[in-house]
Formats: structure tokens, sequence, C-alpha cells
């Protein structure tokens, strides 16, 4: 089709279909936005509304509008003590997989040459992510008890005389459960960093002047930090709103997403809204001091 | 006064099955312009690799500046390494990039700004410290990877490849660039290169490598003129070659009859070679186009079938009966395509060799003919 003969169908078209095939590429997007807007901005911005809410009322009433909630929410003790537990844990997951998940991704990007059994390893890491939930927590049972693996092989080692009983329903089973779950999710995006980088930069910091670990922190690492950035961000969404967790492992421990999870049980959903905004004002202040920590331009430079 | 690299009997194996390096042995004097050419996979990367410290062999010693470094790690080599790749270290800016030696060296910061200035101003850089590697040509990137290299004068520096992905008629001012700095700083440079002419005339130093093994090494002059085997011919310079059989053999001269004719040339091996298929070579801007007729030695007639404008030389490829070809490089001379013509050269011109290659067992003919 000429030029001219172009612009005279195009004269013709009803402005719709013109508009529409104007802006045809962000109507691409369209499908995927709907969803979004459907069942993730609008329920938030509802759970924002009802959290101005008093009483025991499910649906925004807006002749009850009041501050109350979040006073409430401020004026208890426990509300900081849950907040530093909860942000504490969450922190202390995210370094803790970071850890293990380090060494794990170097070893697989950097000494294992054999693709296959790269592959093998991955596999090997996925597998467990496809049995059920519910198998994979209860198996922890028979790891951490008192009649537990770990039990038994520190005290056949002669390490301790008595079973240690702090593994189970305590913070520290609710931690090694988050850093075993989370693990995955840590190693891969470090591993894809990893394998992104030229082996020649470490060589050439090496004939530079640079000893294994002063290449390892000014080139490996540094150039690593966008995959550890994404890891930890992984860690933080996950952990940071997980109520089952808790409430099956950690005896007990309060966290933000358990008492949110309470006051709904309770048919208070404002109050259960209000610490739910709380939730997500934590979880997007976190990933904020992440992304700000870490100088995400530097991160991912061009 | 030691070599600056001293290389004895290097083996390194990739597997079980490749041996990248098998038992070589050189030395590179001090302050000398080295240049090692060679095919892809020749292995001439993998002796810079194992050189620098970054790659493990399997016997043999390297010593640099009299020492053996053999237990001596990459970083306390006082050595520099730049991959064909450049490596520039993408999150740090130009500056920060020259610095990385110095700070690695705990120079003081004043210090550093004033080296640093120095090397960007010896490759002509002066102004980019605060560019990223990602805001530079190709060009631009080599350069700050040099200037990385020479920062603090490092006593051996080790480039591989610089010339592979420069244009083909840069390789040669970038040669002078790199001679002009060498001479500046007085330290000793090794490069690679598979590319066969340009600039190679620059080096001090030359040495060929075919897989593996050391082919010849010496001035380029040397090797151009009086090549060893017929790999080593055919890798530096353009040559013609033809197979044939000595018919005759007095003293260096000998007389080898080939497909175009009996030709006489110079022999520089020892022993007794008549009978035997050898290679008979000489060289394009060798040969002599003179109208048929004329009375010269090693002469005969050929048709010419094409001419290619090089800018120093014009390359006339003529043709015999049987479709052997000759390249002959000369000025413009008026000449017609399609004409024929006598062509010819002094019989000290003719090159004669009998070994194909260092490597055992290879067939003359095929070493030849590129086969």
């Amino acid at each position: 089709m000429t030029e001219e003969r172009r612009s005279e169908a195009e004269k013709r078209e009803s402005p719709l279909i013109t508009f529409v095939r104007k802006n045809a590429r962000y109507f691409l997007i369209l499908p995927p936005l709907i969803v979004v807007i459907l069942f993730l901005v609008v329920p938030s911005l509802m759970i924002l509304l009802l959290s101005f809410n008093k009483g025991s009322v499910t649906r925004f009433d807006p002749t009850k509008i009041s501050i109350d909630n979040f006073i409430a929410v401020f004026s208890r003790p426990s509300t900081y003590i849950i907040l530093r537990d909860t942000l504490g844990m969450s922190v202390l997951a995210a370094l803790v997989t970071l850890l293990v998940a380090y060494p794990v991704a170097y070893f697989l990007s950097f000494k294992i040459q054999n693709f296959q059994l790269q592959g093998i390893i991955t596999f090997m890491l996925v597998a467990p992510y496809w049995v059920d939930w519910s198998i994979r927590s209860i198996s922890w049972l028979s790891i951490l008890g008192e009649k537990g693996l770990v039990n038994y092989v520190l005290m056949s080692l002669g390490l301790i005389k008595q079973p240690l009983s702090e593994l189970l329903f305590t913070r520290w089973t609710l931690l090694i459960i988050w850093v075993q779950t989370n693990l995955l999710f840590m190693i891969f995006p470090i591993y894809l960093s990893l394998t992104l980088i030229d082996p020649d930069l470490i060589n050439v910091a090496r004939t530079l002047g640079a000893s294994p670990f002063k290449a390892f922190t000014k080139i490996t690492f540094r150039l690593s930090l966008p995959g550890v950035v994404i890891g930890i961000i992984f860690v933080f969404i996950s952990t940071l709103g997980d109520y089952v967790t808790p409430a099956l492992w950690a005896g007990g421990l309060q966290m933000l997403g358990l008492t949110v999870q309470n006051y709904a049980w309770h048919f208070n959903w404002p109050m259960a809204a209000a610490y739910s905004v709380l939730l997500l004002a934590v979880t997007l202040g976190v990933i904020w001091i992440v992304l700000r920590f870490a100088n995400i331009k530097q991160v991912f430079y061009k | 006064m030691p070599s600056a690299l001293s290389v004895k009997s290097l083996v390194k194996r990739y597997g079980r099955n490749v041996l990248a390096l098998n038992g070589v042995s050189f030395e590179v004097d001090k302050g000398d312009f080295f240049v090692i050419i060679g095919p892809s996979g020749c292995g001439k990367s993998t002796l810079l690799r194992c050189v620098a410290g970054i790659l493990d062999y399997d016997s043999g010693d390297i010593y640099i500046d009299g020492r053996n470094v053999k237990d001596v790690p990459a970083h306390k080599r006082n050595i520099s390494y730049m991959p064909e790749t450049y490596a520039l270290f993408p999150h740090m800016r130009v500056y920060d990039n020259v610095a990385f030696r110095l700070r690695m060296h705990n120079f003081d910061e004043s210090e550093i700004k004033k080296e640093v200035k120095r090397a960007l101003e010896l490759v002509g850089l002066a102004g980019f410290e605060e560019r990223w590697p990602s805001e530079l040509s190709g060009g631009q990137r080599q350069r700050v990877a040099l200037a990385r290299a020479v920062v603090a004068n490092p006593s051996l520096l080790l480039l591989d490849e610089p010339l592979s992905h420069v244009d083909y008629r840069l390789q040669r001012k970038l040669m002078e660039d790199f001679k002009n700095i060498h001479k500046n700083l007085g330290n000793t440079w090794i490069l690679t290169t598979h590319i066969q002419e340009q600039g190679l005339s620059l080096a001090d130093t030359l040495m060929v490598m075919n897989v593996g093994v050391i082919e010849q090494k010496g001035k380029p002059h040397e090797i151009y003129e009086s090549p060893r085997t017929v790999f080593a011919a055919r890798f530096v310079g353009d040559i013609n070659l033809y197979s044939g059989q000595v018919v005759e053999q007095k003293g260096e001269f000998c007389i080898v009859k080939t497909n175009l004719g009996e030709f006489k040339g110079i022999y520089k091996g020892t022993g007794e070679i008549v009978g035997r298929t050898v290679a008979y070579g000489v060289r394009p801007n060798h040969i002599l186009i003179s109208p048929v007729g004329e009375h010269r030695e090693n002469s005969f007639k050929a048709r010419l079938i094409s001419a290619y404008y090089f800018g120093e030389f014009i390359e006339y490829i003529f043709e015999v009966t049987g479709g052997v070809q000759v390249k002959v490089h000369a000025d413009p001379m008026p000449v017609k395509i399609g004409e024929e013509y006598a062509v010819s050269w002094d019989t000290v011109r003719g090159i004669i060799l009998d070994k194909p290659s260092v490597i055992e067992g290879l067939n003359i003919e095929d070493v030849i003919y590129g086969r």
C-alpha cells in the first residue's frame, strides 16, 4: 500500500479504531493490568479504607470513619515487641539465608565446570519444593524433635548429653524453617549474577595485584550484588507477612502476620486491616532501605 | 642479567586428550617487544595465561626476571595481563579502573591521582577519568585497558590478541602506538596475534607457534627471509609455495623440479636432499614481471588474470596452464589483464624447505597447500 492510499484508509476508519491501532502496544499489557487492578490494587484499597473504620464491620462504612485503630495500634506496647520480633526474625532469616546460599551459588557457578553436573545439582536443589508443604513441615519433627536426626547426631558425637529441646517450637525453629524454604530463592538470583561475570575480570584483577580475597570482595561479590539484593528482597517478602509458619513452629512468638490473622479470626476486620497497613508499610520500608543501602543504580550498572 | 621471561619445557593439557602446550621452551630479553604469532588454537593464549599465573600448567618451569614463579601467585608476579576482551571492570569509572593496581599496592591517594593521569595521557585519553566503561568506544576501551595494564610500570606486560578487534587499516597504527608506549616505558611486552601481516615488522622478536610447539623464533626479517619450516614461511608474510623434487644439490644451491618447471633456489639446511619432495617458495615482492621472450633465470610464461590495488603495491595474480597461480606484489606497471608475460626471480630469492613443520609426521604437500 502506498503512503497516500494508507492515509486515505486512515481517514475513513472510526476514531476508536484509530486510537486502538495507534496504541496497540499499550493494549498488550491490558490483560495482566486488569488482573493486577482487580485482585491486588482494589483489595489493598479496600483494606486501607477498612482500617479507618471502627467496630466489628466487614464492609467499609462511611459513617464510621476514625483513626482510632491506628491510635490503638501505636499505643500498645505489644505492637513494638511484635514489630521488633517480626523485623528481627526477617532480617536474621535474610542474613542466614544469604550466608548459606552464597557459597552454594559460588560453588555452582565457578567450581563446577561440568554442565550436566550443574543440572543435577540444580535439580536436587529444586526437588524438595515438589514435596507438599504440609509434609515438608511435618518432616521437621523427625529432624528437629527430641529423638530427631539433629539430636541423634549431636548425642552420638558426644557433643551434648541431653537432647536439645530448643530445636522445636522456638524462634530458632522458625529461623531454620524460613532459611530452608527460602534458600532456593536466594541461591538462584546469586547464581545467575555470578554466571554473568566474565572470569577474565577476576583474572585481570589478580594480575593487577589483588589477592584472591581482594579479587572476591572488589570484583566477584561486587558484581553479584544484583543477585544478592534480589535474593534478600525475596526472603523479606515471603517472611514478613508469613503467619502460618510462625503459628505452627514459633512456639507462641507473635508476628505481624499472625496478629492480622488473629484479629481477622475474631471478626475485628478494621483492626486486622490496620495491622495489615502497618505490615505493608514495614515491607515497603524494608525494601526501600535495601535498595537505598545497595545503591541500586550502581548495582545494576549499565 | 637474567632474561625477562624464561620458559622451560612447559606442558599444559586440557582434559586427557588436548595437549595445548607440548614442552615449550624460549626466552624473552629484557625490554623486548616480543610478538607470538600463530593460528587460533595453537596455544599462545594458554601460554600467556600460564605466565600470568591465572592458569595451572602440568609440568615445566617459568622464570620471570630469573625467579621461578611456580609457587608465586598471580598478584605477586609484578606483571600485567590484558585479555582479548579487555575486561574493564564495568562497575568502576575509568579512573578507578586505572587506579586498581595502585590501590592494591596501597599507594597514597595523591600519588594514585598523579599516576592515573600519567597513564591516561600516555594512551591519549586524558580527561576520560569520570567515564563509565559502557560509555566508551571499542578503541577507547582498549586504551583504558592498556593504561590500567601499564600503570605503576610492571616488569612484564602480556597482551592477548590486542589487534584482533581492530580494523585492518588501524592494525599497523595501533602497533606503532604500542611500540611508542613500549619505548617510553622500557619494560618487556609480549603480544599474541593470529593476524599475519600488519605491523609484524615492528616486533623486536617474533615467535611463530603451531599447535603446542614453537616453529621458529627470531627477528622478523630473519623469519621472513630464512624460514626454517613451511609453516613458518606461510605464516610470516605472503609466499608462493610449490612442491617439487630436488634434482641437483651443490652446497646451498639446489634445483627443484616442480609442475611449473625447474627452479634454482637456496637450501639453508644441512644434509643431502636430492630426490626428496620439498617446498619451493618465493615471496610475491621478489618476483619480476617482464615481456615474454626476455631471457632470465627461474622464468616462465603466465597469463595475468587479475590485479588488486593495495596502496603501497599492486597484487597481480598470474595463472599458468593447469590452473597454478602465482602472486606478485609490484609497483603499478603498464600491463593488461588477459595478456601473457614472463615472471621470474633471482635464484637467491628461491626458498627451499624440506621440513613442513617442527611437528613430526606431517605430509609436506598438505602443509604447502594448507590442507
